[in-house]
């Protein structure tokens, strides 16, 4: 009966305005921001172009940077947070303003005078052929010279101090200190990127995990109307109690539901996919590398899934229990919190955000790093899902008995003209 | 199969309003019509058989399996609500054929039960026509026909004939009585004409309480010799309407035909006559108001 029931369920969705409406948007975002297909240029010894940024590892350097932001934000009392991923200007009072000038006095010896002590990076930007100098904002920031006795390990433990201080999410958790100081990449850098590109992500999986942070983006929030409209078609149509009285049990039915959406809003994706498959290939069989052809699947079953299952579930579970729109509500905002967090960082935010972020084709190692909590973080919503579809079926199962919403006709009608 | 629904001292509250009050009833095969006001408790009993609704107490057994049993009753019951509707985007075929899938049938078995089906209540011309765009007795017959979809042995209608025009009523209840050669039909109504017509058993619900269950002879009978008829001028209707229940009355000039209720003769004019349904349904709930 399921399979029947899932074929029907389909074919009412590919007749609803609003599934086509879902599709456009779709297709819409991925025209606008996947856009065209960009090859991977190979660094050559000498070249005039940058070979791009990367987060120093240098450890005074850090420490440096990262006293200078301090020094600043706190002598304008004005600091930078994201402390639930939305940006804050945060000022503090005068307690713990003190604070923190305790904490910069500690870690670079001096009491006052730190915009005078603040200098420049030693380290010079790349010149061209015709000896001017390439300039990135965020490279070789000033820096702040810590005191000659502060440890790395101590320096950390200050800064977990002030992030605390100015309520989370700061410059100076211990998470983001490292981002405090950037510097040019070398070629060796660059040739290690590239060649990672191409043979470790073999061209298809960096280009699968740009096009899954794009669309994992619309299907954070989208799937939530396709869920509501289809539950609430029911009492809309006033088709409940007919449905009700069948002999298919509750989970046959909202799980052909379920399923029905689930497949009609991934199908799309592997049809989407097909266009950078076809170039991956193409442009592998250029290069002589040997592509993965499934990679687009594999991310596509990995990581917009598990977001559609829990988008869909969270949807259905709602408007099963209220009884109207409020999963609408709730997923945007779920879905501008989930968007914000990690703020202006779009490389490697995962954590338990419902939308991880990976915002590069390239960057193997930031994927390679954050690969098992993005397993972790798929699996709770995963998990999330089965529970919230457990959920429907269990409040459809008893609203079909009457246990809950089940009334008399005079009852209903009293109630409606109240 | 036992072909019977047997209910026992059934009661049903919602909160701290009984809607049914320890009812008892046997329901055999054929067509058996539910009387009763409105708010007597008539949707809720037809919800309790038909597993939309828990009893708070009581025994219900359908063909011989307790109501508890809420997926074997489902396999044979029909069940057609008054405010019926399907999804609008549907067509007739395509909306019986969904149902069809949900009652457990088989391509082949959907396959040749719904064109019978829609044949027999008049929908062949209308397979195409999307629900939406159906007028209310169109619907009713699909209703009807959704009903009986997987050969249920109980039938159950509630207020089928409501906002139908003349036509259309008589057109269904000549339905449902076909329906009913094989099966236990159940006819909820507030319109005695629609029992009259189709039923031999009747129940009368009053405020969750059964009045009355029997045949139609049988409650024709307790309102016998209790009935008058009497020419009156319309001067003495408004003191007739005040000291007896008034059951029908038909104006002609300055004079009205009028039947009533009452003891004994209420007046040297008026004559006894046979009662009919609505005399006698009348007579019940006159009886009930007066405490007996």
């Amino acid at each position: 009966m399921f399979f029947k029931l899932f074929a029907k369920e389909c074919g009412q969705m590919l007749k609803s305005l609003i599934y086509y409406l879902f599709l456009a948007a779709v297709v819409f975002f991925y025209v606008s921001q996947v856009g065209s297909f960009t090859t991977y240029s190979e660094p050559l010894k000498g070249q005039e172009e940058s070979y791009g940024i990367k987060a120093s590892s240098d450890k005074q350097q850090i420490m440096g940077a990262t006293l200078a932001l301090l020094a600043g934000e706190y002598e304008a009392n004005s600091y930078t947070a994201y402390p639930v991923g939305f940006y804050k200007n945060v000022v503090l009072t005068k307690e713990k303003q003190e604070k923190i000038h305790q904490i910069l006095m500690d870690c670079t010896g001096l009491e006052e005078g730190y915009t005078d002590a603040i200098r420049e990076s030693s380290e010079e930007a790349p010149q061209t052929e015709d000896s001017s100098y390439i300039q990135i904002a965020g490279i070789n920031p000033p820096l702040l010279p810590p005191a000659e006795d502060l440890s790395y390990d101590r320096f950390l433990r200050y800064m977990t101090k002030a992030d605390k201080i100015i309520g989370g999410g700061s410059s100076y958790a211990s998470d983001n200190v490292k981002n405090n100081a950037k510097t040019y990449a070398t070629y060796e850098d660059a040739k290690k990127v590239y060649d990672a590109s191409l043979y470790t992500d073999r061209i298809s999986r960096g280009k699968a995990r740009l096009f899954c942070d794009y669309m994992g983006i619309v299907l954070g929030l989208l799937p939530v109307f396709l869920a509501v409209t289809r539950t609430l078609r029911d009492k809309r149509s006033m088709a409940q109690e007919v449905i009700y009285a069948r002999r298919a049990s509750s989970v046959t039915i909202i799980a052909a539901r379920y399923f029905s959406a689930m497949f009609l809003t991934i199908m799309p994706l592997f049809l989407l996919s097909l266009t950078p498959m076809l170039q991956c290939i193409y442009y592998g069989h250029q290069l002589g590398v040997s592509v993965d052809v499934l990679a687009f699947g594999k991310y596509i079953l990995g990581w917009l899934l598990p977001e559609t299952a829990f988008v869909l579930a969270c949807g259905f579970f709602l408007s099963e229990s209220v009884g109207g729109p409020a999963a609408i509500l709730v997923q945007v905002v779920l879905w501008m919190v989930s968007i914000s967090t990690g703020g202006t960082k779009l490389v490697g935010t995962v954590g338990w955000n419902l939308i991880p972020r990976f915002n590069n084709d390239q960057a193997t190692d930031v994927w390679l790093s954050v690969f098992g909590q993005m397993v972790r973080n798929r699996l709770l919503y995963a998990g999330l899902a089965l529970l919230f579809m457990a959920g429907t079926v269990f409040i459809y199962h008893m609203k079909r008995k009457g246990v809950l919403g089940g009334r008399g006709k005079n009852f209903i009608h009293r109630n409606r003209t109240l | 199969m036992d072909t019977k629904i047997m209910i026992k001292n059934l009661s049903k509250n919602y909160g701290k309003k009984q809607a049914l009050k320890n009812v008892d009833l046997t329901i055999r095969q054929g067509m058996f019509g539910l009387l009763g006001p409105n708010g007597a408790g008539k949707t809720t009993l037809m919800k309790i058989i038909a597993t939309l609704l828990q009893k708070t107490e009581g025994d219900v057994r359908v063909c011989g399996i307790d109501i508890n049993n809420d997926r074997e009753i489902r396999r044979i019951i029909g069940y057609l609500p008054q405010d019926f509707s399907m999804y609008g985007n549907m067509s007739v075929y395509e909306a019986m054929d969904y149902l069809g899938v949900l009652s457990g049938l088989s391509r082949q078995q959907r396959k040749d039960r719904i064109p019978s089906l829609l044949e027999q209540v008049n929908l062949t011309d209308d397979v195409k026509t999307k629900v939406r765009a159906m007028s209310g007795g169109m619907r009713r017959r699909l209703g009807i026909a959704q009903a009986l979809i997987h050969d249920p042995k109980v039938l159950i209608v509630d207020e089928p004939t409501a906002g139908l025009d003349p036509e259309e009523r008589v057109r269904f209840r000549n339905l449902l009585s076909e329906t009913a050669k094989d099966r236990v039909v159940i006819l909820s109504t507030h319109i005695v004409g629609d029992v009259e017509a189709t039923c031999e058993d009747i129940a009368v619900l009053n405020r969750g309480c059964v009045l009355f269950q029997g045949t139609v002879t049988e409650l024709l009978e307790e309102a016998s010799g209790r009935i008058y008829s009497a020419q009156v001028s319309r001067m003495e209707l408004e003191s007739i309407r005040n000291n007896y229940t008034v059951t029908s009355i038909m104006m002609q000039g300055n004079h009205a035909y009028v039947r009533l209720i009452s003891d004994e003769k209420p007046f040297a004019d008026a004559q006894i006559c046979d009662a009919n349904v609505e005399d006698a349904y009348m007579y019940l709930m006159q009886e009930e108001r007066r405490g007996k």
